[in-house]
């Protein structure tokens, strides 16, 4: 009979296994509502894990406010508030969706969403498009602006991607293949979270010729690629939700120490366990340290917030800066550190990755799976860069920076882990 | 290399005091701290994240990530003198350290407000905790060898005699007699040591259980074990602790089993097996405490209930 240690071993090989074998493919768009199982009227879903309306962050609330207001149930911020605090409005995590949200990462139902894919594993997941940088929705901010471009966003953008995409898919039935698109802009100075740059121009030399030919209207077709060309980090989003099959296909898995979601709701952050299931373990959501805005300051701040860790869940993102010298540009630091972190997040990872490699370290694998035994053996706690919001809704994005977790979530898995596994 | 300028963003009130001599002796430098001696007594510069006994915290943004390469960095070994100018600490070449803005950090006006207050944790409780503790290091990955065992039961018996009688010599010689051996530069039966005195002797200041304070004579320590860890022994007896052990002790006091267990998680990280030899040193001389509060037993007893403590460690 195996010993629990093997058992262990065995399930954290599985888990990062199917972490990297998933194929993430972007395949269609739809509206929320009808896209994502379960998905009902009057609710609206957010980043991180469980959180009251007393307890929301600032930027949290504004987002809700916001897409309250963009839903048509309420046509002022105090009314959006009032049917939020009453329980009129249900706000509710993502990740139980399989839904994932960059910062406030709110998804109404009649938000359109991406939908993804894993061909291998046969999972789906869905998130929202991408808005830009600044004063947008996802930041906190609701103002006319942002409610305005959502509403092209519905109207404009969302049709003809779907035109888009199922143009593509004459060519490639499976769709368009996301981790590809990954393991290309980690080789090209993309750290796949917080740096798009490179992956973003990868994206429209794809899509470009199905864009073209997808029978829209001219100048949507114009105004869209411009749209997409001038928002650098328009495939988070994307990445996101591919990273979210990633760490999907490593869910459940029964002894697996590995954690399979990462995520803040700019009051606390959480995580899921492979060997544990759906169980959320919480903290404090830290302040980042980083590069402000002008005018801005740390005291501006709110702590962390997003679903977008999950990247760094699956391998990517802050856990692959080594990859990426010039993000240091955008979220503060130096060159050394970014190398450094990389580094340092292999001693709490199961291994390395054997498709997301890094060229300035030889080619060697990013740093995936992070395992709860070795967060708790080394006292190091995940590393991750990450946007900034204001901490009172309404304003928006203040900077970028650098946020490491506390060790108290993960204490507390490895507690219910023994717990759950009789040891 | 380029120089680093920090400045600390707390002290300690002993280390404050022991910082004003104008040479320092580096006694230990490890991959996140420097220990350091003064005439004095002990000093541990050590960065934000790391929970071993903090008397001059730095903020790691800046460099701090770089530890692995932090000995090589530093470029300064053991026995070599730092030099203190203008309330700075020199630190090799490459390394100031301004302490001028360093918030003075003194625990004991937490400990004050549980002296006469503490309600403690009873002992079988506290010997779930133990295995609990103890399976949850080993999950993670961290084991003490067996063979240490039988070392810790018999200096935490010692220790009770030495608490229980007159034959101070004796008693603490026999406490004493295993010091230095283990991993590391503090010896595995060393961190047990420290964790388990400096904890009884707390619990006795807090007016507590504990009949008596026990104070380790340096030289002894001296000649039998490294530096860094006869100077670190002198502190953590003197009550030098760190705030997660602090935290073990307030939850000790509280009654609150959750939180004891939730510190106690904290010390699997340090070094090779320092943590856990210290955690289960501290939870040895909470179980004294427990134990005078509970019975006034015989030798026998004693004995027999420090070894219900002290087995299966593994």
């Amino acid at each position: 009979m195996s010993s629990i240690k093997e058992e262990i071993e065995k399930a954290n090989k599985l888990a990062t296994d199917r972490m990297m074998d998933s194929e993430p493919h972007w395949v269609d768009m739809d509206i929320a509502k009808k896209a994502i199982p379960g998905f009902k009227d009057m609710m609206l879903l957010h980043a991180g894990p469980p959180v009251t309306w007393e307890r929301a962050s600032g930027p949290l609330k504004g987002a809700l406010i916001g897409a309250t207001i963009y839903e048509g149930w309420a046509s002022s911020p105090e009314e959006a508030e009032r049917l939020l605090k009453t329980g009129e409005i249900v706000f509710t995590p993502t990740h139980p969706y399989k839904v994932v949200g960059p910062m406030a990462g709110v998804v109404s139902p009649s938000m359109p969403v991406f939908i993804f894919r894993d061909i291998k594993f046969d999972n789906y997941a869905y998130t929202n498009m991408n808005e830009g940088l600044g004063k947008v929705l996802r930041y906190g901010a609701y103002g006319e602006e942002v409610i305005n471009r959502l509403r092209w966003m519905e109207k404009v953008l969302y049709p003809t991607l779907k035109a888009t995409i199922k143009e593509y898919r004459k060519d490639n039935p499976n769709g368009l293949n996301f981790k590809n698109l990954i393991a290309q802009g980690l080789h090209m100075g993309d750290e796949c979270h917080n740096r798009y740059t490179a992956t973003n121009a990868l994206l429209l030399k794809e899509i470009s010729p199905y864009l073209f030919t997808s029978g829209m209207d001219r100048k949507d077709i114009i105004d869209s690629y411009r749209f997409i060309a001038n928002n650098i980090i328009f495939p988070l989003n994307m990445g996101m939700a591919a990273a979210k099959l990633m760490t999907l296909a490593a869910h459940n898995i029964k002894y697996s120490t590995i954690v399979t979601v990462m995520t803040r709701n700019g009051t606390d952050m959480g995580i899921w366990v492979s060997g544990i299931g759906d169980e959320w373990f919480t903290g404090p959501s830290p302040v980042p340290k980083g590069v402000w805005f002008p005018g801005y300051s740390e005291k501006d701040a709110n702590p962390d917030i997003g679903d977008s860790s999950i990247t760094e869940t699956a391998g990517f993102g802050g856990f692959a800066m080594a990859a990426a010298p010039a993000i240091i540009s955008y979220v503060g630091s130096t060159v050394e550190y970014a190398v450094e972190n990389t580094k340092r997040m292999y001693e709490i990872t199961y291994t390395k990755h054997r498709y997301f490699t890094i060229p300035y370290l030889g080619f060697q694998g990013t740093p995936t799976g992070v395992d709860i035994r070795k967060v708790v053996y080394t006292g190091i706690t995940p590393t991750i860069n990450t946007g900034i919001a204001h901490k009172e809704p309404g304003i928006g994005q203040v900077g970028a920076g650098i946020v490491t977790f506390p060790l108290d979530p993960f204490k507390e898995a490895l507690r219910k882990f023994a717990e759950k596994y009789g040891i | 290399m380029r120089k680093v300028v920090l400045e600390a963003t707390w002290i300690g009130r002993k280390a404050s005091v022991r910082v004003r001599q104008p040479v320092i002796n580096v006694i230990g430098i490890f991959t996140n701290t420097i220990d350091l001696v003064t005439t004095q007594g002990f000093i541990a510069v050590t960065t934000k994240n790391i929970k071993s006994p903090i008397y001059i915290n730095l903020d790691p943004y800046t460099f701090f990530l770089k530890v692995r390469n932090f000995r090589e960095w530093l470029s300064i070994n053991q026995s070599r003198k730092i030099h203190v100018k203008n309330n700075t600490l020199h630190l090799g070449p490459y390394l100031s350290l301004i302490l001028k803005k360093a918030k003075l950090f003194d625990p004991s006006p937490e400990l004050n407000k549980l002296r006469n207050n503490c309600y403690g944790v009873d002992s079988k409780k506290l010997i779930t905790v133990k295995k609990k503790f103890i399976a949850l290091s080993k999950v993670a990955g961290k084991t003490i060898n067996d063979y240490y065992f039988n070392l810790f039961s018999e200096g935490a018996l010692r220790l009770y005699q030495l608490l229980s009688s007159n034959r101070k010599d004796s008693h603490m010689d026999a406490l004493l007699r295993y010091l230095g051996l283990g991993n590391g530069l503090t010896p595995t039966y060393d961190d047990f040591i420290g964790g388990l005195v400096s904890t009884t002797n707390i619990i006795h200041e807090l007016g507590q259980y504990i009949p008596k304070k026990v104070s380790f004579p340096l030289n002894t320590l001296l000649s039998r074990t490294t530096k860094v860890s006869a100077y670190l022994l002198t502190s953590l007896s003197e009550g030098d602790i760190s705030d997660i052990h602090l935290n073990i002790i307030r939850s000790y006091c509280l009654g609150d089993v959750d939180a004891l267990l939730n510190y106690l998680m904290d010390f699997i990280s340090l070094g090779h097996d320092s943590g856990l030899s210290m955690g289960i040193g501290i939870l040895t001389g909470l179980y004294l405490a427990s134990m005078y509060k509970e019975i006034q037993g015989t030798e026998e007893s004693v004995v027999r209930s420090l070894r219900m403590l002290l087995t299966d460690l593994n």
